[in-house]
């Protein structure tokens, strides 16, 4: 491809804005068939969970009558393919409808919970790429000595740890014994309702608000689930940045510049680091990617009322339409993480330009 | 450059303990705070929730015309009705409205609001519209036979004759509750009565207004200035979503909740034995079954009921992890109430049940798949179970998950769970345990759990319920209930009862006045922290 | 590899023939020069103690799970409820639990279950990915575009939320949870073993075979299979520690094994109500899911620079 296009620019001018189009369409189309592909998966994953959706609205008291009401009102009596059906056309008009658990709109309860887990998604990202890229680099700079064999060491005890086990392990010293975190949650329940919105990530909110105690108490409930997701994702990105960083110090031109009496330093960081850039964004975007399916277990355990509690437990009372929304979410999020990726890919890369 | 990242660490762990206000801080003196855990809440309409936590909500959110007290939980009191009489038939009950009583809307309560909210709930005809329908009400006869005669009376006529108890019992229920008959009308969505606006709000009288709600998060109640009793001393109460019951016990312990009310057994025993709490045991009107499918060949015989009878671990999980989830109790009729004896004849034997077994025709055993929900204690109680029945040779199957719907439909082989009736009356629990009229699978009588277990429960017990419901004479109703209490405990069962539930709860010392209510309906405006 | 893998230890008389003959690279047999890439291999592994750490560790459990009832005295299912909740003691070398069992004798029956859990998906997964990767790289056009979508559509999936959905589905259970996992762990499978089909796609001897009449199952069972085989070996050994943190995960969330069954998850999740009273019942059965975990990780690692140098 990239022989082509250096070969026939002028020509190609015209036919490239229109192959661009195309281009985007399939990609679009792609998009399209994979939520598609998401939303009946789920869709069938859903009706065949054995909690009974009635149930879990009317109570195991109920009567007959009462029952078959409410199943009626929930449209479960319809076949499947037209529950589907009418439920794609909803979501074509962005109605997400509405959770039989919470009683709220779906759309209206992820606008609330999501904020919360990328919050911790994005908090923990940051501690792992802050601590993940330079433990990576060093132990590629410092391979086979001691600094290596620990950093690979930290980073696969990062990929081995039960995430949940870790997580109550803390709670257990932490709070438990030495009462420096607290037990769980998003904010102490005296700070609660003094800050909402504008973005429902309360460290935001409370920086836009100028609530200080606010802002204090949301830091330190985000803190240890933030330090123990960005563990696993620093492991991932030790790993990564490390076989990145291997790879270009292998290279000739750095033979070449050191050859020429550069320094270490500017050449791992002027040299080799710029040139994995691209690669580690890409990683560093995956992981972040990765860090919602850890925040499913890590919100369990620090009571965090983000996503993946929300998913979980619309799992376990068969809430459909709750279930539903929240996948389409994620799948749009890895999606538009990919995406994003790689567009950031070819702007800075010009080799893919 | 990794010593760049151990101050970065280290720094991280300053700051976390530098951050201010940390945990060990009590509560404020005009809040309290409830540990719960809130995630089987379904909105908070009076007339729709079916379950404990809700129903504490909304006990405080709405008032009722009866009030049952918790330290008196038989003898009705005054509440929105400000007295009552009851016409020689037993028939017609007539109540006075009291006056000067607001909604948080500001809208005077009147007699007009009673009568539609008690409609309401028998035309809505969800869940808990049981409590009125099993008297005969109905959607078509409910417009007759409750009706406001003027702006302060209330006329209310059964169809039938019953114990008067029973009706005002059901009149203190939650679902009974007095809602804003002219605010609704402004938020009606199609005629739904409010319905969809309910879930997340209210329209009620109570003590307490409904502020915030974050499902599986935080709910913070609000005192209501003009509330007719006064104004309540709790200024907010939060009730904050903590499932865990470690997570719940380490901040009633360090002060950060004044009340856990989901704690295991071993954490209630260390929070009792730390001096800081007091843990409630309010008994319950409930039991800890074990319903045995009555379709199945093999659980149908009686020898093979009475075997699991000795089973059942009852000491040793008396003294576990049932120490504060139940009392230990094989009859029928609830401790405390009339016709309750105290007898229970069954221990754990696992000899005597393979003899059972033996004379049933299965002195090898049988497998059985087992139904079971995941929870403490039921699910501690199940797997004890298991490995007893496994010592006589009986394999369960122990499969944890929800399936009440199963056993709503008779797809079940074994099943266990705990069940929470509302009436402090002997007829609740009998009702559902003991009377199925109609034993057939297209009679659908799935609110009963004797139906449910395919149970054909012997008539001569079933004609004593009802019998029993209608007695006015409250000396010869409880003689009644002694006999019935007998004769169930004398049938081998299909649903045996091994524990009465009581529902446990640590509240913190320095909190007076907040005292759990066995039918679920715990008042918050009582409560003081000593000022 | 050519020259020796540098093991300073003098070797004498008969395994010093054996040393020598197995590292001799003039093969007089196809026999000799399989074992000598085997014995290369173990020399790597030896040479790299991480791994070899690993596969200590691996073997260690696979004797334990064998050997369990042999190396407890209790029995890991019968409950006495006076013996609950006891501490770590001479008797009870990891305590009890809230039904008196005996915790040590239900972590080694555990091994049985992550043994059980982490092969049998080994089993499903290898040939269901291998197969559709393959076939998508290797037909090519509209076959590839549908195979390929619908593993991105897996993908697209946190893989714990989706094996949280499968399971939530299928039922709690152990065969369920086997097949959840599966369900998520055969795209990247799949992704990998397109790759290297495509590279050796367009292979002389991938095409010489075709002229040859050879059917596309033939070609891809006698050429494609030997080549990819490395790479899904490391790639399968790797996914070993996140079968078992999945695994465990549903188990924390009820999903999975069932009582009285011994699941280390489950063990943990158990525990969780006694975490304040009973450290033991969640810490010892979380480590043993550590150990495990860092040793497949360890030892795939090791297994990647022996098997996969390309990869690594």
């Amino acid at each position: 491809m990239s022989i082509s296009q250096t070969t026939e620019t002028r020509r190609a001018g015209s036919r490239k804005l229109l192959s661009a189009g195309r281009k985007l369409a399939t990609s679009l189309a792609v998009i399209a068939t994979t939520l598609l592909g998401l939303l009946i998966i789920t869709f069938v994953v859903g009706r065949m969970i054995p909690a009974d959706p009635v149930i879990a609205v009317v109570g195991d008291q109920a009567d007959q009558a009462t029952y078959d009401r409410v199943y009626k009102e929930m449209g479960l009596d319809r076949p499947i393919y037209v529950q589907f059906g009418s439920y794609l056309a909803d979501i074509v008009r962005l109605d997400f409808g509405q959770s039989h658990v919470t009683k709220n709109q779906v759309a209206s309860d992820l606008a609330r919970v999501f904020p919360a887990t990328l919050e911790l998604a994005t908090l923990a990202t940051i501690i792992g790429a802050g601590l993940g890229v330079p433990l990576g680099i060093l132990s590629a700079v410092r391979k086979g000595t001691w600094v290596d064999h620990v950093a690979r060491i930290v980073g696969l005890l990062g990929h081995s740890t039960p995430i949940f086990w870790i997580g109550t392990t803390v709670i257990l010293i932490f709070y438990a014994n030495l009462g420096v975190i607290p037990a769980g949650g998003r904010i102490d329940i005296y700070n609660e309702g003094l800050v909402e919105g504008p973005t429902n990530s309360l460290i935001l909110d409370a920086i836009l608000a100028g609530e200080w105690d606010v802002f204090w108490s949301a830091l330190h409930h985000v803190i240890a689930p933030a330090l123990i997701l960005g563990y696993a994702a620093m492991a991932y990105l030790s790993r990564m940045s490390r076989s990145f960083m291997l790879e270009q110090l292998r290279q000739e031109y750095i033979l070449t510049a050191r050859a020429k009496g550069l320094g270490k330093r500017p050449i791992i960081w002027r040299h080799a680091f710029r040139n994995i850039r691209v690669q580690l964004l890409t990683v560093v975007a995956l992981a972040y990617c990765g860090l919602l399916d850890g925040t499913v277990l890590i919100e369990t355990v620090f009571a965090w009322p983000g996503l993946g509690q929300y998913l979980t437990s619309a799992l376990f009372f068969a809430d459909m339409n709750a279930v539903l929304g929240s996948v389409l979410l994620i799948g749009i999020i890895s999606i538009a993480i990919n995406l994003l990726s790689d567009i950031v890919y070819r702007f800075i890369d010009p080799r893919t330009r | 450059m990794l010593r760049r990242h151990v101050i970065l660490l280290s720094s991280i762990a300053a700051l976390s303990l530098a951050v201010p206000g940390l945990s060990m801080a009590a509560t404020p003196k005009d809040q309290l705070v409830i540990a719960m855990d809130t995630s089987s809440l379904r909105g908070l309409d009076p007339n729709e929730i079916n379950q404990l936590e809700a129903a504490e909500i909304v006990a405080n959110l709405y008032e009722r015309l009866v009030v049952l007290p918790a330290d008196n939980i038989s003898k009705p009191q005054p509440g929105l009705a400000e007295s009552w009489t009851v016409s020689a038939d037993g028939k017609t009950f007539t109540f006075k409205i009291r006056s000067g009583v607001k909604f948080h809307s500001g809208n005077p309560l009147t007699a007009k609001d009673v009568e539609w909210s008690l409609r309401r709930l028998v035309k809505l005809g969800l869940a808990p519209s049981t409590d009125l329908r099993q008297w005969g009400f109905t959607a078509d006869n409910v417009e007759k036979l409750i009706r406001a005669t003027d702006g302060s009376t209330v006329v209310l006529e059964t169809p039938e004759v019953w114990n008067s108890n029973l009706i005002l019992y059901s009149l203190a229920s939650f679902s009974t509750s007095i809602l804003d008959s002219k605010f609704l009308a402004e938020k009606d969505k199609g005629g739904d009565m409010g319905r969809e606006f309910l879930q997340t709000a209210d329209a009620g009288s109570g003590p307490y207004t409904l502020r915030t709600w974050r499902v599986n998060e935080l709910i913070i109640a609000e005192a209501f200035k003009d509330y007719w009793r006064g104004e309540p001393k709790m200024r907010r109460v939060l009730l904050r979503h903590i499932p865990e019951s470690s997570a719940q016990r380490l901040q009633i312990d360090a002060g950060d909740a004044d009340v856990a009310t989901r704690l295991s057994s071993t954490d209630l025993g260390a929070l009792e034995t730390g001096g800081k709490v007091t843990i409630q045991k309010t008994p319950g009107f409930g039991f800890y079954y074990l319903a045995l499918n009555q379709k199945d060949e093999i659980l149908s015989k009686p020898k093979v009921r009475e075997a699991f009878r000795y089973l059942i671990d009852y000491d040793g999980l008396a003294g576990t992890v049932m120490k504060y989830y139940g009392i230990k109790q094989q009859t029928i009729v609830p401790a405390g109430l009339p016709g309750a004896i105290d007898k229970n004849p069954y221990k754990l034997d696992i000899e005597k049940a393979k003899q059972l077994l033996a004379e049933a025709g299965y002195p090898n055993g049988f497998s059985k798949v087992y139904y079971a929900t995941p929870v403490t204690p039921e699910y501690e109680v199940a797997q004890s179970l298991q490995a007893n029945a496994a010592k006589a040779g009986i394999k369960l199957d122990l499969q944890g998950g929800d399936h009440i719907g199963k056993f709503r439909n008779r797809q079940f082989e074994i099943f266990s769970a705990r069940s929470g009736d509302r009436l402090p009356d002997p007829h609740a629990v009998l009702q559902s345990y003991a009377t199925n009229a109609n034993n057939s699978d297209e009679a659908k009588l799935v609110g009963l759990n004797a139906w449910r277990t395919a149970w054909d429960v012997p008539k001569e017990i079933q004609q004593m319920v009802t019998a029993a419901a209608h007695e006015t004479d409250q000396a010869k109703r409880a003689d009644l209930y002694t006999k019935i209490n007998e004769a169930y405990l004398a049938s081998s069962p299909a649903l045996v009862t091994s524990f009465l539930r009581t529902d446990a709860k640590a509240v913190r010392n320095e909190v007076k006045g907040y005292i759990g209510h066995s039918t679920w309906l715990t008042r918050w405006d009582t409560v003081n922290k000593g000022n | 590899m050519t020259q020796d893998p540098g093991t300073p230890m003098t070797k004498s008389g008969y395994f010093a023939d054996l040393h020598n003959w197995l590292i001799n690279e003039d093969f007089t047999s196809t026999k000799q020069a399989r074992l000598h890439k085997a014995y290369v291999a173990w020399l790597s592994l030896l040479a790299n103690p991480l791994a070899f750490a690993g596969f200590a560790v691996i073997i260690a459990l696979i004797v334990i799970a064998a050997l369990a009832p042999a190396l407890t005295v209790y029995d890991p299912y019968s409950q006495d409820l006076t013996m609950a909740l006891k501490a770590p003691s001479a008797s009870h070398w990891f305590g009890t639990d809230e039904f008196g069992r005996d915790v040590y004798t239900r972590v080694v029956y555990g091994a049985r279950t992550t043994l059980y859990i982490s092969i049998l998906v080994t089993v499903i997964v290898a040939p269901i990915g291998f197969v559709i990767g393959a076939s998508a790289g290797y037909l090519g056009g509209w076959i590839d575009v549908v195979l390929m979508r619908i593993t991105d559509i897996f993908l697209s999936f946190p893989s714990l939320v989706l094996a949280l959905a499968f399971s939530a589905a299928l039922g709690p259970g152990i065969e369920n949870a086997v097949i959840a996992i599966a369900l998520t762990i055969w795209p990247p499978i799949a992704r990998l073993a397109r790759a290297e089909t495509l590279t050796f796609r367009h292979a002389d001897f991938v095409v010489a075979a075709e002229l040859q009449g050879a059917r596309m199952g033939r070609i891809l069972l006698r050429h494609i299979v030997p080549l990819c085989a490395p790479s899904i070996i490391v790639r399968l050994t790797l996914n070993m520690s996140s079968i078992i943190l999945t695994a465990a995960g549903l188990g924390f969330l009820g999903l999975g094994a069932q009582p009285p069954m011994a699941e280390w998850g489950a063990m943990a999740a158990a525990g969780r109500k006694y975490l304040l009273d009973a450290w033991w019942l969640t810490t010892i059965p979380g480590l043993a899911i550590l150990v495990v975990s860092l040793a497949f990780n360890l030892f795939g690692d090791g297994l990647r620079d022996i098997l996969d140098p390309r990869n690594a």
